[in-house]
C-alpha cells in the first residue's frame, strides 16, 4: 500500500508546487492597466473597466460588426443612454458569452444587444471544441493568454497594483473614415426559405447567453447590423427561428438599409463588410429610435453622476471631426 | 487535434491514461484502439473509412498469404522429393501474386488520394504542349491524416508475412491498433509489426517510473516544438513567402532557420511520441539520432527520419539490388569495372529508385522529386569518388574521423542538407531555384531591422538560449553520456527544479496564443 501511495503523493506535491508557480506567474504577467500599450488584448472592448461601477445601461456584444456599426456616444447625445461596445474582431460566441459575464461583474446593464454575425463563425465542430477548451483554460489561468507579456514587464507588474483608468471617450466604437463601395445596392436580402445551419457550439453558447440574461432579468435584443457581404436571407431565417424559439426580439437592420438612407457607395469601409463612421452614425440613429420606442431606458443627461459622459462627448466629437476633416483633406 | 494542443495534452491524453490504467489488463488494448480511432476522427472525420479499409485489407491478405503457405507446406511435405522444388516454386508464385495485389491496394489508394492531381496536372501539361485538350480532371480529394505513414506500415506487414518473418495476425483488433496507435499516427515513426504489435496488445500497466520518464521526454519534445520551432515559423514564413524582397544573406538565414525549425518540429514531436509510447510500455524505434553530427549525406539519412530510411532500405533497396536482373548486372559489371565500380552500377540503379520514391513520398510536387534527386546525387557522388578520396587522404596523412577533417565533414554535410531543405521548403521548384540563385549571387548586407522579420530581440534571445540548450544536450548524448540516467540520480529538489524550469519555459516562452499562428506538426502534412 505504502508503495502505491508514495508515487501518488509525489505527483500531488509536484502538481501543488506547479500550481503555485503558475499562480505567481499569472499574478506577474496579467496586465495591470486596461490599455493596449500595457499589453491588454482587445483593450478597446475592456474600456468599461475604467467606467464607474454600475453606470452603463446598454452592453453591446458581438464581433467587429458591433464596433463598426454602433456608436454609443450617439445614443448618449440623442437619448441620454449609456452604452458600451464589448465586441472584438472575429469574436467567437464563447468569448461573447465570457465578455458579457465579465461585463456584468462591474456593471448592471438594463439591456444587452447581441449582434448576431458571430453566431455563424465556426471552423467545424471539432476545432470549435478545441478552441473553446483552450479559451476556458485561458480564462481560468490568464497566464496562458498573457504568457508573452514577459517581454514588457514593468516594476508595477511585481507590485500587483491594478489601475483600470484608461477611459475611452468612444465607448468601444471604432470609427473608420475611408470608403469602399458596395456595388450590390439595397436589395441584397433575396428571399428564401433556406436556413443557414448554426454550429452546435454556437447554439450552446447562445443558450448560455440567453440563460445568463434571464437569470439577471436583463432584456436581450438580437440584432444584425447592415453588412451585405456577411449577411443574407438564410442567416436571417436561422436567427429568426432561434429568437422565436427563445421568445426574443430580433432586429435585422439589413432590411432597413434604404430606410436608414445608407449610401453603399460611401458608407462602408470595405465594400459592404463593415460600416465606416458615416454608415455607423446612420445605423446608430436607427437603433436609437428603435430603443426609444421599445425600451424604457433612463436618460442620464441631467444626472450629475454622469457629468463625465458630457466631457467624453466633447472628446468623442473632436475625434470624429478630426478624422472626417483628415479624410476630406486627403481627397 | 495535434500532440501539442491543450485539448490533447490536458484532456485527451490524461483521460486515455486514466481509462487505460483503470480497465483490466486484457482489455487495455481496446482503450488504446478506441482512443486512436477517436484521435483519427478528430482530425480526419469520415476519412477514418480509409484507415479501416486499409486495416481490413491487410488483415485479409495476411491471412490469405498464411493459408497459402500452410496449405502448400502440407502438400510439399507429403510430396516426393523431386516434386518439392516445383511445388515450392508454385507456392512462391502464388504468394507473390497475392502480395502484389495486397500492396497494390495500399499503394493504389495512396497514389489516388495523394498523387492523382500531380500526375494529372503533368499529363495535362504535356497535352497542352501538344496543342490538345486537357484530359484529366482535378479531384478535390481530402487526404486522411498519416496515410503516408500507415500505408508504409501496411506494406511492411504484408511483406513480412510473405517473407515469413512474422505470422499473419488473426486478431483484427491487434492489427487495427498496430496501424492506428495514436501517438505515431500523425508523423510516425514507421514501425514494423514485430516491433510494436505485441507490446501494444499486452496492456503493460503504467508505472511511476515509466510515467515520469515518458513525461520527461514529452516535455523535452514540447520545448523543442513550441519554444524553438514554432517561434522560428514567423521568421521562416516571412522569408520564404516574400523571397523576392529579400537579399541573399537573408535567404541564407532563412534556409538555416527552416532547417532548424524542421528538425526541432519533427524531432520534438518524435520525442513526444516516444514519451507517450514509453508511458504505455511500447518501445518504438527511434527516428532521430542527432543528424547534424553526420559526416556524410548517407550517414545523415541513418540519423534523420531513420524509420523511413530503414523502410526504403528493407522494402525497396534490398529487394531491387538482390533481384535477378540487378544481380546479373552486378556480376557483369564487376568483371569489366572491378570490385568497387562494378557493384556500384546496380546499387546506383536501386538507389535511384529509393530516392525517387523518397522524394515523392514527401509530397506530390517537382520540388520534392528534386529534393530526392539532390540527395541521390550526393550519395552517388560520394560512392563514386570514394577510392580517390581515400587515396588523397592517405597521401596527405589525414584521418577522416578525427580532428579538423571530421569537423569539416560535419559542416559540409550540414551545408548540403540546408541547401536541400531550401528546395524542400520553397514554394515550388522555380521559387527554390530563384532563392538559391539569389543566395549565391546577392551578397548585399541587410540593415539590422531587415533581419528581424517578425522577431523582436526577446524572441532572438529565447531562440539562441533554447538552441544552445538543445545543442548542449545533443553534444552530451553524442558523447554517450546517459543524461536521463544521470538526471534520475540527482536529488529530488534539483530534479524537480529542472522540470519546473522546463515547464515554465514552455508556458512562458512557447510561441502560442494571440500573436502567433498555430503550427501543426510539419511532417503530418507529408
Amino acid at each position: 500500500m505504502k508503495r502505491k501511495i508514495r508515487p501518488l503523493l509525489r505527483c500531488v506535491i509536484f502538481l501543488l508546487i506547479l500550481s503555485l508557480f503558475l499562480t505567481a506567474a499569472t499574478w506577474v504577467v496579467i496586465p495591470k492597466r486596461n490599455a493596449k500599450a500595457d499589453g491588454m488584448h482587445n483593450a478597446r472592448a475592456y474600456g468599461y473597466l475604467a467606467e464607474k461601477e454600475n453606470t452603463i445601461d446598454i452592453a453591446i456584444i458581438g464581433d467587429s460588426e458591433t464596433y463598426a456599426s454602433f456608436s454609443p456616444m450617439e445614443l448618449w447625445k440623442n437619448y441620454g443612454y449609456t452604452g458600451f461596445i464589448c465586441g472584438t474582431s472575429a469574436q467567437h460566441l464563447e468569448d461573447t458569452y465570457g465578455t458579457l459575464k465579465q461585463f456584468c461583474e462591474y456593471q448592471t446593464p438594463k439591456l444587452v444587444i447581441l449582434e448576431a454575425n458571430a453566431m455563424f463563425r465556426s471552423s467545424g465542430l471539432y476545432s470549435d471544441i478545441e478552441r473553446v477548451f483552450f479559451r476556458e483554460i485561458e480564462k481560468a489561468m490568464p497566464l496562458f493568454e498573457y504568457h508573452d507579456r514577459w517581454k514588457r514587464l514593468s516594476p508595477q507588474d511585481f507590485t500587483g497594483r491594478v489601475e483600470y483608468d484608461c477611459i475611452d471617450p468612444l465607448k468601444g466604437f471604432y470609427p473608420t473614415y475611408y470608403s469602399k463601395e458596395w456595388k450590390g445596392g439595397h436589395d441584397y436580402m433575396k428571399k428564401t426559405d433556406k436556413v443557414r445551419p448554426i454550429q452546435s457550439v454556437n447554439l450552446y453558447y447562445f443558450d448560455k447567453i440567453v440563460e445568463f440574461c434571464r437569470e439577471r432579468k436583463i432584456p436581450l435584443l438580437v440584432t444584425s447590423a447592415p453588412a451585405p457581404v456577411n449577411w443574407n436571407y438564410q442567416k436571417h431565417n436561422a436567427i429568426k427561428r432561434l429568437t422565436d424559439k427563445y421568445g426574443l426580439p430580433y432586429l435585422d437592420m439589413n432590411f432597413s438599409s434604404k430606410e436608414m438612407d445608407i449610401d453603399w457607395s460611401h458608407d462602408s469601409r470595405d465594400g459592404g463588410d463593415h460600416m465606416n463612421v458615416y454608415g455607423a452614425l446612420k445605423v446608430t440613429s436607427f437603433l436609437g429610435k428603435y430603443l426609444d420606442e421599445k425600451y424604457d431606458l433612463p436618460d442620464h443627461r441631467s444626472d450629475k453622476k454622469y457629468a463625465n459622459w458630457e466631457r467624453d462627448l466633447k472628446d468623442y466629437q473632436d475625434i470624429l471631426n478630426r478624422g472626417m476633416k483628415k479624410q476630406t483633406s486627403k481627397k | 487535434m495535434s500532440y501539442q494542443a491543450p485539448l490533447f495534452l490536458l484532456l485527451f491524453f490524461p483521460l486515455t491514461l486514466l481509462a487505460y490504467q483503470l480497465v483490466p489488463q486484457k482489455h487495455r488494448w481496446k482503450i488504446l484502439l478506441g482512443a486512436s480511432y477517436a484521435f483519427f476522427w478528430s482530425i480526419s472525420g469520415k476519412l477514418l473509412l480509409f484507415l479501416l479499409l486499409s486495416t481490413f485489407s491487410i488483415h485479409h491478405f495476411g491471412l490469405w498469404l498464411d493459408s497459402i503457405r500452410s496449405d502448400a507446406d502440407a502438400v510439399i511435405r507429403a510430396a516426393e522429393k523431386p516434386q518439392r522444388k516445383a511445388l515450392k516454386e508454385a507456392r512462391k508464385h502464388k504468394m507473390r501474386g497475392v502480395l502484389a495485389l495486397g500492396i497494390l491496394l495500399q499503394i493504389g489508394t495512396l497514389l489516388c488520394l495523394k498523387y492523382a492531381n500531380f500526375f494529372g496536372a503533368n499529363v495535362n501539361l504535356i497535352f497542352r504542349g501538344l496543342g490538345m485538350a486537357e484530359v484529366i480532371p482535378t479531384f478535390q480529394w481530402m487526404l486522411p491524416i498519416g496515410i503516408s505513414f500507415y500505408t508504409m506500415q501496411a506494406v511492411s506487414y504484408l511483406t513480412d508475412v510473405y517473407r515469413g518473418t512474422v505470422n499473419a495476425d488473426r486478431s483484427l483488433g491487434r492489427l487495427a491498433l498496430y496501424m492506428s496507435f495514436f501517438p505515431q499516427l500523425m508523423e510516425g515513426p514507421i514501425c514494423r509489426y514485430s516491433q510494436t504489435a505485441e507490446a501494444l496488445f499486452s496492456g503493460t500497466p503504467i508505472r511511476y517510473e515509466s510515467l515520469t520518464r515518458g513525461l520527461q521526454r514529452m516535455l523535452y519534445g514540447l520545448f523543442k516544438k513550441m519554444v524553438i520551432a514554432d517561434r522560428l515559423n514567423i521568421f521562416v514564413n516571412n522569408i520564404f513567402n516574400d523571397y523576392h524582397e529579400q537579399g541573399g544573406i537573408v535567404i541564407l538565414l532563412g534556409m538555416v532557420a527552416y532547417t532548424c525549425q524542421l528538425y526541432m518540429d519533427f524531432s520534438g514531436i518524435m520525442d513526444m511520441v516516444m514519451g507517450m509510447g514509453e508511458i504505455f510500455g511500447v518501445k518504438m524505434p527511434e527516428n532521430f539520432r542527432r543528424p547534424f553530427f553526420s559526416k556524410s549525406i548517407s550517414e545523415f539519412w541513418t540519423r534523420w527520419h531513420i524509420t523511413l530510411g530503414a523502410w526504403f532500405r528493407d522494402y525497396i533497396y534490398y529487394p531491387l539490388s538482390l533481384s535477378g536482373p540487378l544481380k546479373k548486372t552486378t556480376s557483369a559489371c564487376r568483371k569489366r569495372l572491378g570490385n568497387h565500380f562494378g557493384p556500384l552500377v546496380a546499387g546506383t540503379m536501386a538507389l535511384f529508385c529509393v530516392w525517387f520514391c523518397n522524394g515523392l513520398w514527401h509530397g506530390a510536387a517537382w520540388s520534392y522529386l528534386f529534393f530526392g534527386m539532390y540527395h541521390f546525387f550526393f550519395i552517388m557522388l560520394a560512392n563514386l569518388t570514394e577510392p580517390l578520396t581515400r587515396k588523397v587522404l592517405d597521401a596527405l596523412h589525414i584521418r577522416r574521423d578525427k580532428g579538423w577533417y571530421r569537423i569539416f565533414r560535419i559542416l559540409r554535410t550540414c551545408c548540403l542538407v540546408c541547401v536541400g531543405e531550401l528546395f524542400f521548403r520553397a514554394n515550388g521548384l522555380k521559387a527554390g531555384l530563384s532563392m538559391f540563385r539569389k543566395m549565391v549571387t546577392d551578397f548585399s548586407i541587410p540593415a539590422p531591422q531587415d533581419l528581424a522579420l517578425g522577431l523582436d530581440r526577446y524572441d532572438l534571445l529565447i531562440l539562441v538560449v533554447a538552441v544552445l540548450i538543445v545543442l548542449m544536450i545533443s553534444i552530451l548524448q553524442e558523447h554517450g553520456i546517459p543524461l536521463r540516467k544521470k538526471l534520475a540520480a540527482v536529488p529530488v529538489p534539483l530534479r524537480w527544479s529542472i522540470y519546473y524550469a522546463a515547464l515554465m519555459a514552455v508556458i512562458l516562452f512557447g510561441a502560442y496564443g494571440i500573436g502567433y499562428v498555430p503550427v501543426e506538426p510539419m511532417y503530418a502534412g507529408f
